[in-house]
Formats: C-alpha cells, structure tokens, sequence
C-alpha cells in the first residue's frame, strides 16, 4: 500500500493541472478564479501532506514502486530514499506557500487559471525529478519539467517572453541531449543492468577500469547536460532572460524548483550512479570543479553590475547553484552533504529575496534598484525579510547561509588535505584552496549586491537634500529633488516635509504609508525568514541527517 | 551566566529604544498636526522639524540643560548600567555556553583578563561619550535611532571581548559591523551613505578573508576555543602547511577595522562622517575590536611561538610601519579637523599591531597598554572636535584659529590629550610607547627591530605636527588675528556645555593620572603577558 502511494503526489497535481486547463475556458466565462485558486491550494496542499506522510513513513526501508517498462529494463520507478525524501520534502514545503503568494501576485492577471495549471503541473513534476528511482525515470521527467515550465516563462506574452521562452527551451534540451548520453553510458556499463540508483554508484568496476577516459568524458558531458538547468557557466544564459517570468515562478521555479532539480541531477549522476569511486582524483573531477568555481566568480561579479531588481537576483541564484555543484564536485561524503544543506539554504534565502522583489514589483511597479530608495520604511515587513535572506545569502553567522558555506569550505579544506599527498595530480592540490577563496570572494560580491539595496532601502541618501531645500523655505524645489531623485518615495517624503512645515495634514501621505502586502504574501516571506534563522541557529539535526546521505553515497 | 547580562542588556535596551522611537514619533507628528502615519526617513525629519521649530538646532546657539528628556536619562542610565554590569562579570568570571549552531560550531562567552581589560575600556568609553552624546544630539535629527545602535553596539563589542572561541568572536564581529553601520550613516547625506557602504563593504571583506584563516584553523585544529599561550605546537604547525598564510590573511583581514594598511581606505573617509560621539567610539574604542580579534588568534589561538620569526612576522611589522609612518603623514596634510584625527588613529592603531606583532612580552605589554591610552586620548579629541561643531560650527584646522578665546578649558584639555598622544611624559602615551620602542629593540628581529623605533620616533614628531598647531594657534592666533568672528557671533569665553565638557575633563585626566600612575595597569598587563608567552 505505502509503496503505491509513491506515484500519487507525482500524478495527483499533474492530473489536476490538466483538468484546470481543460475547464479553463468554462472557469474565465462563469468568473470562478477565486475558487479555483483555493481549491489549487487546498490541492497542493494535501500533496504536501501526503508527502510528509511518505516520508514520514518510509523511515528505515526505503519502498520502490515499479510504475511501467518503457522497454526491457528501461522501467520508470519511485522509491523514497533519504536523498529522495530530502528535495521531496524541500519541495513539498515550498510549493503551497509560493501557491498562496500567487495569489495575490496573480490577482490582476487575466489568464491565471492557465498559470496556476502550469504551475501545479509542475510540482508533480519536480516531486517525480525527487522520488525518481532510476536515472532513466529522473531523465524522463527531467526533460517533463522543461515542457511544463516554459508556458510559465512565455505567461507575459511579451517579445522578451518568447525570446526567453525560445532560449530556454534550446538550452533545456540541448542539455538533456548530453544528459542522454549519460544515461546510455551508464546503462551499458552498469553492474546492475539498470540504471537504479546505487549510494556509492553502480558502475562495473572492471568496465570501468578498461574504459576509464571515455567515461570520464561522458561524465562532464553529462555533468554539463544536467549543469544546464543548474545555470552552470558558459550554459547558464537563460536564467537571467527567464527573469521576465512573474515572480512566483521565477522565485520558486527559476531559483528552487527547476534550477535546483538541474543541481539534485547532477548530485544523483555522480554519486548514486557514476559514483565518486571512479571520478575522485581524475582530471573530470577538476574540469566540473573549475567549472562550478568559474561560474560562482562570474555570477556574483555580473549580479554587482546589474541594476534590475529580479536579473541581479538571478545572478546570484546563478552563483549560489553553483556553489551546490562544487560541493557536487567534491565528491566525498561532506562535499555531498554541504551541496545539500546549501541547496536547503540557498532554497529559503532565494525564494525569499525573490518574494520581496516580487512584492516591491507587484505593489509599487519599481523594477530597479536605484528606485529603492527609503522602500524599508514603507514595506517594513517585507524589507525586514529580505534583509534577513540578504545577510543569509552573504553568509553571517547565525543566518542559515553561513552554516552552508562553513560546510563547504570544511568539505573543500578536507579534500584539499586529502590531495595534498599529490593523488589527484598538481591541479588538484591548489583547485580545493582556490575553490575556498573564490567562495569568499563571491561572499563579498554578495555582500555588495544584497546590502547596497538593504541600505538604500532604509537609509536613502537624498532626505537630507530634500530637508534642506525645504529650510531654503522652497517647497517646490524639495518636491523637486525628490522628483529629481525619481523616486516616489522621495516625493511622499518631500511632500511629508512640506505638510509639516505648513503645519497641514497631508490626507496622501496615509495613502502612502505602509504598503506592506496582505498576508497572503507576508506569511510565505515570514515563514521563510524564520526558517532561515531556525536553520542558522540550531542546523544540528539537518546536518546529522544530511551527513547520513553523505556517508551512504560519498 | 552574569556574564550575559552586560552582552544582552544593552542589545535589549537598544532595541527597545528603537521599537519606542517609532511610536513615540508617530504622536509627536500627530501633535503638531502633520501627517500621522507614515515612517519615511523623510517623514522622521518631518517630525523633528515640527517639533524642533525654533528650538535653536543651529549650531552656536545656546543651549543649556533643560531640554533633557526622560528619553535622554533613561539612555544614560542604561549606560551607567552597562558599566557596572561589565564590570560585575569582570570580577564575577565565569563562562556560558550559549547554543550549538551545529554539532561542532558552539557560541559561547567566558571571562579572562584580556576580555575583561577590553569589556571595562569600551564599557567606559562608551559611558562618557554617551553622556556627551547627549548634548551632541540636540544639534542633530534622529537622536533616537542613534540611541538605539549606539546601545546595542556596545553589547556587541562587550560579547566580541568575552567570546570563548574563534567563531563566537566571528559572530559578534560580524555583527558589530552590522549594528555600528547605522551610527556612520546617520547623517543621510549623500557623502554619509557613500562611506557607510565603504565601511561595510571594506568591513566585510576584511572579515571573509579572515574567514578563510578560521575555515583552515577550523580544519587543522578542530577546537578553536581560546587558550593563553595558543593551542599550537611545533609539530601541529609542521603539519600545516597553509598556517602562516592562513594566520596572515587573518591578520589582513581583522586588520581592516585596526585601519591597518592596505585595506585602512575605508576609515578616514568612514570616520569623520559620523556625529562626532561616534567617530569618537569608532575611532577610540571600535577599532580596537581589530585589535582584539588579533591578540586572540596570535596569543590565544595558534601562539607566538609558533610564528616568532617567521615571514608572516616580518610582513606584519612591516605593514604596521608602513602604517603608522602614512597615517601620521596623511594626518599631518589634513585639514579637516576630525578626518585629521581619523587619519591619526589609522597610524595611532598600528602602533599597537606593532606591538603585537614583535610577539614578546615587552612589546605585548606596550600594545595593550597603548590600546586602553589610545582609546582614552583618541575619545577624548573626538568628542573635543564634537563640543567645537556644537559651538562654534568649525570644522576646519585653519578656522581654529583663536578657539582658546572661545574655549579655553576645553582646549587646555585637547592639549592634554595631545601631549599623551605625542608621548611626553608624565602622560600617559610616554609609557606604552616606552614599552613598544625596547619590546621592538629586544625582539630579535634583526633590522625591522631598529627600524621600529625609528619610526614611532619620526611619527611622533608628526603627531606633533598635526595635533599641537591647533592649540599654539588656538591661545595664540597671533596678532593679525582680529576676532571678528568670535565677537560677531558672542563666541567668546563659551564653553561648551556641561554634557559635552565633564568627559573631555575626565578624559584629559584620565591621560594624565594613568601617565603619572601607570603601576596598577601595566602590572596587569604584564601578567596576561606572562600567561600567554
């Protein structure tokens, strides 16, 4: 019974995401959003549940589900694993607080019922991506979750939507192609005869002695193919055009679901199939390394220049997945288990950050940062979170970022030593060093990109120029500054100081006052924020969990 | 446990201060008739400019005591407070555990001498540049929310000072960069939020690459808690390849908030922005969290022997020269009176990372010695710089000119201060410089060793240079000096208020009497010396 119950939470939201779109003409005529839209959540809802009621209840044994043969011992199957359960149950968490925040986000939309299909099809997809037992069922609904996010992508119908869409679409497949390639090398020197997945991997060892480079070309090839989705550098393109999505996918798809389903690949590829046996030491293993390490430098350098609210937290999402892949990259039990607690991590700091974009964007119409000025004293709330997920994603302590990049860089340090006896060659020797810097170079790139918005937010530059103006006894040149400045907030600002010194009540600045969201967006951003401190402030027990996965498959 | 008490007390405070303020605020405007809701910086500014109107916010006006708010002695009161809650845990001892972050990373506090000496000496500084805050603030907006940070960073550095280990102080160092960023930004002029950013990022990234030194320490010596003496020994080190590069990046790293060459960029611009009371404690009391986090890592963590004669020794003592002999140069160029100052702290600082870099007792005693000097006599010029902004609204060295007409008692105390800094005895610098001129003649290390006091003697001079012209020309402007101004204005013989000068006063004696009486100071110095070497 328990193991049948594996593929419901997979097809439950497919199904019923194809329903929405076959009603989704009677709902727009008869004008039945709103229930739809509760009725999606409640869906997503007991999905999550009955998710946490597997994990719940697999426990010790692990249950596998062989749901049909494609051809002879292709079989797509489930089977609940700790490494299954944990993105499962990251994803299950994550899916109806983003669902409730669509709501509001979506509520001027006038083709939601199409969205929230998608976007219900697509948890199914990322929950089968996570309970997938073999690399052939991970490789059929990996290349699923293209086809059901990129309607997502194209939802604002825009130019820029379609290009992104297009992109998107030749980089996904292009990358499952090389993933492909993976995935028949594996079955053919399998010592298993099927792709299951295998803690410690299952490639025949004396296969693979004989075979050894052409394997291990075929794993940075497959390493790139799978990286695709995880933005690895130079395939990392289409995430940032992909920002022009509306925000609930952007913060759950583009920086937890889909991205982070490309990282899980990569993590299943190397250590339950391929196995870090044959790749420890090997040139394949420092080519993804630098690789992982190139993108993190490149990302956070690229997120400081860029001005667009969303695109400069793309970047960032682009470096942090990046991190994921060289804890990926390590291959050895911490590595392993510091890719997870980063992808846990970065999971609740960037889907936070994105809300807060999202929120600014949605509430005030402001896309980029310079127009931020003084937003912290008008969405207090929301701002006090993104600060939260801001010094999370630079990594202060008592914020869940740091826990993950002190793992890290315990996982980078601990192979370095390892290598230091000159087993994986010269490159080898210094690559686990530079890997550590480069990790706190991007921490203070971080600390640039994130805090320069924390601080304008809360401490914006122009009040004083406003102030004087008015002490020079012109209003019109206070608006004017504020005006000057481009800045709405400048303006209410101005006009505040204006009705102060006129001694007049301003009935337009109430207006103006808190612009907080309703709390169908807060609650998912303050459940995030203390998420995110919980992990930074007692990240025992996930990591003793997480170091189990470790132990098992490193 | 009371050793938490002095950490959370002022965090808590301050943040209730801060909560307050918002509602406080909010009533005031409601009372003037201006907007009510609404919690913009800009909106803020409203509510003191109605409430604020024609209440003398100009600087040389006079003000005296009777605009003192409930709000203004409950916030000195914390601060007293404070003082007797710090040195309650420095007698009381003790140590506590706080929680796990993970199963290997603990935070937790305990008390021993170098923490205490560092927790007493902020807590003090703390006290009396708060009480001039007081009086500081009257001529600035915001008074609440500097009130606020200005508690809880002093909780901050209290924790930092009591950490037990290596990632305690890195979390409280952190956070102190986080909490004072607030006190250089007050000011929301364009400038303040420039060098805000400068500081944090600087900041920052001075405290990520002294991360990678505690990733690697971490790796190598699993236990990073504080041991007098180091936990280090010959063959640990021999095993560690990566240790001096390691404990140099730290070095570097904790260094950017000593001001210590190359990343000290940030701190004259970062400083002088500030109100004067903060460029005070950022000068006088927070720079010396750099310092802290250096004597812990060298003498508590990995151990002077260990790194006694080695290139990360040489490179120290030279940056810290290199430091001292620029900062005192650039001092000497500058005109604006607190980034003067500022520029003499970045020299001032280093002469106690050369002490701690000479990594024998003499010169270890110079340095702490020098730290608890410095931060009285650097305290002491700020908040002198501060009481003639409040006064007189100069804020140039060459308008100075004829301030002992306007002054005379405030000046005579800056010309303490000045002495002390300079080293001429019986003040108090002559001492720590004493020790840091024959640790640096005994430490053995060649050259660089005579090198050393060559260079304190040459900045001293320069400390002359820079400090003591604006006392010869403040009693005696000369006789072209007509006075035009100080008249004009009523300037004359107009001190600053009592708020302001009481901790000038006692600042200035306090260099003097430790000068005279360095006994008590130096003995106890001495003995952490000897624990950890």
């Amino acid at each position: 019974m328990y193991d049948r119950l594996l593929a419901v939470p997979v097809f439950l939201p497919i199904v019923a995401g194809v329903a929405l779109l076959a009603m989704n003409g009677w709902i727009r005529k008869e004008k039945r959003e709103r229930t739809m839209q509760w009725l999606v959540e409640a869906l997503v809802l007991v999905n999550s549940l009955l998710v946490a009621w597997l994990i719940a209840g697999c426990g010790g044994r692990s249950g596998s589900l062989v749901l049909f043969r494609l051809y002879g011992q292709l079989t797509v199957m489930f089977r609940m694993d700790r490494m299954g359960s944990f993105f499962a149950g990251l994803v299950a968490f994550l899916w109806p607080l983003a669902t409730l925040y669509a709501f509001e986000y979506m509520e001027h939309d006038e083709r939601r019922p199409a969205f929230f299909a998608f976007y219900t099809i697509s948890y199914g997809v990322t929950l089968g991506v996570a309970l997938a037992g073999n690399l052939v069922t991970m490789y059929v609904f990996y290349e699923m979750l293209t086809f059901a996010t990129f309607p997502l992508v194209m939802h604002p119908m825009t130019t820029e939507a379609a290009r992104a869409t297009r992109q998107y679409l030749y980089y996904s497949i292009g990358g499952a192609a090389f993933a492909f390639i993976g995935l028949v090398t594996v079955l053919a020197y399998s010592a298993i005869g099927t792709t299951g997945f295998v803690p410690g991997g299952m490639i025949d060892p004396a296969a693979a002695a004989e075979h050894r480079n052409l394997l291990l070309f075929v794993y940075v090839l497959a390493f790139f193919g799978f990286g695709v989705k995880a933005a690895v550098f130079p395939l990392h393109d289409w995430l940032p055009k992909a920002a022009v999505a509306p925000t609930p996918v952007t913060a759950l798809l583009h920086a937890v679901a889909v991205v982070k389903s490309g990282a899980f690949a990569v993590l299943r590829f190397t250590y339950f199939s391929f196995g870090t046996e044959i790749l420890r030491g090997t040139w394949a293993q420092w080519i993804v390394m630098a690789a992982a390490l190139v993108t993190i430098t490149y990302a956070s350098t690229m997120a400081v220049k860029e001005v667009h609210f969303k695109r400069r937290l793309a970047y960032s999402t682009i470096s942090n997945l990046s991190y994921i892949l060289f804890g990926a990259s390590m291959m050895s039990p911490l590595g392993l288990a510091a890719a997870l607690i980063h992808l846990l991590a970065h999971a609740f700091m960037k889907i936070s950050a994105f809300f807060c974009a999202g929120a600014v964007m949605h509430h005030t119409g402001k896309n980029y940062i310079y127009e931020l000025d003084g937003m912290g004293y008008r969405m207090p709330v929301t701002f006090a979170c993104f600060t939260i997920s801001s010094l999370s994603l630079m990594g202060i302590p008592l914020f869940a970022g740091f826990i993950s990049k002190w793992s890290l860089c315990e996982a980078a340090l601990s192979l370095g030593s390892e290598m230091s006896g000159g087993a994986g060659g010269a490159v080898g020797q210094v690559l686990p060093y530079i890997g550590v810097a480069v990790i706190l170079y991007s921490a203070l790139m971080t600390g640039i990109y994130m805090l320069s918005v924390v601080v304008r937010a809360y401490f914006p530059g122009f009040v004083q120029q406003v102030k004087e103006a008015v002490a020079g006894g012109s209003a019109r040149k206070a608006a004017a500054v504020g005006a000057e400045a481009g800045i709405t907030a400048a303006g209410a600002g101005a006009a505040a100081v204006i009705g102060a010194a006129h001694g007049q009540n301003d009935v337009g600045i109430k207006k103006e006052g808190n612009q907080d969201p309703s709390w169908l967006m807060l609650l998912p951003l303050v459940i995030f924020a203390v998420a995110i401190v919980a992990v930074g402030i007692h990240a025992g027990p996930v990591l003793r969990f997480l170091a189990l996965i470790g132990g098992e498959a490193g | 446990m009371i050793v938490l008490l002095p950490v959370l007390w002022p965090i808590a405070a301050g943040a209730a201060v801060l909560a307050y303020t918002g509602i406080g605020n909010s009533k005031k405007k409601a009372s003037a008739g201006s907007p009510a809701s609404g919690e913009t910086a800009a909106d803020r500014a409203s509510g003191s400019d109605a409430s604020g109107t024609g209440s003398g916010a100009v600087a040389g006006s006079a003000f005296g005591h009777s605009r003192i708010t409930a709000l203004d002695l409950i916030y000195m009161a914390a601060l007293a407070l404070e003082t007797v809650l710090v040195i309650m845990a420095a007698a009381g001892g003790g140590s506590v555990r706080l929680f796990s972050l993970t199963d290997t990373l603990t935070l937790g506090l305990r008390v021993d001498g170098t923490g205490s000496l560092f927790a007493v000496l902020t807590s003090v500084m703390w006290l009396l540049t708060g009480i001039h805050s007081v009086a500081y603030m009257k001529h600035e907006e915001w008074a609440e929310r500097f009130y606020g940070f200005y508690l809880i960073v002093v909780g901050v550095l209290v924790g930092l000072d009591y950490a037990a280990d290596l990632v305690t102080l890195y979390v409280f160092y952190e956070l102190m960069t986080l909490t004072s960023l607030p006190l250089v930004l007050h000011e929301l002029t364009k400038e303040a939020v420039q060098a805000g950013m400068k500081y944090l990022f600087y900041s920052v990234g001075g405290a990520f690459l002294a991360l990678f030194g505690i990733f690697y320490l971490a790796n190598v010596c699993g236990d990073l808690s504080f041991t007098a003496g180091g936990r280090f020994t010959a063959e640990m080190a021999a095993g560690a390849p990566l240790l001096l590069t390691a404990v140099f990046c730290m070095i570097v790293g904790f260094g950017t908030k000593a001001g210590m060459f190359p990343l000290h960029g940030w701190l004259p611009i970062a400083h002088p922005v500030a109100p004067a009371p903060a460029s005070a404690v950022l000068s006088g009391v927070i720079t010396k969290a750099g310092v802290m986090a250096l004597v812990r890592i060298i003498y508590f963590l990995v151990g002077p022997d260990v790194l006694r004669g080695t290139w990360v020794q040489a490179a120290w003592m030279v940056l810290t020269l290199l430091t001292v002999f620029m900062g005192s140069m650039l001092a000497y160029r500058e005109n604006v009176f607190k980034k003067r100052l500022a520029y003499s702290t970045v020299s001032q600082v280093s002469y106690v990372l050369f002490g701690l870099s000479l990594m024998n007792p003499i010169g270890f005693t110079g340095a702490l010695t020098h730290v608890v000097f410095h931060s009285a006599i650097k305290t002491c010029l700020f908040l002198f710089a501060g009481a003639v902004i409040v006064v007189t609204s100069w804020k140039k060295v060459d308008q100075l000119r004829g301030l002992g007409r306007v002054m005379p008692l405030a000046l005579a105390a800056y010309t303490m201060a000045s002495l002390a800094l300079i080293g001429i005895p019986p003040f108090s610098g002559f001492v720590s410089k004493w020790y840091l001129a024959t640790g640096s003649l005994a430490s053995g290390t060649g050259a660089l060793g005579f090198i050393g006091p060559v260079v304190l003697l040459i900045s001293a001079l320069l400390t002359a240079g820079y400090l003591l012209p604006i006392m010869i020309r403040g009693y005696f402007p000369g006789q072209d000096f007509d006075g035009k101004e100080i008249e004009e204005r009523g300037l004359a013989k107009k001190e600053p208020s009592l708020l302001m000068l009481v901790p000038i006063v006692i600042l200035a004696a306090a260099t003097l009497l430790l000068g005279c009486f360095p006994g008590p100071l130096v003995a106890f110095v001495e003995k952490i010396a000897a624990l950890v070497m």
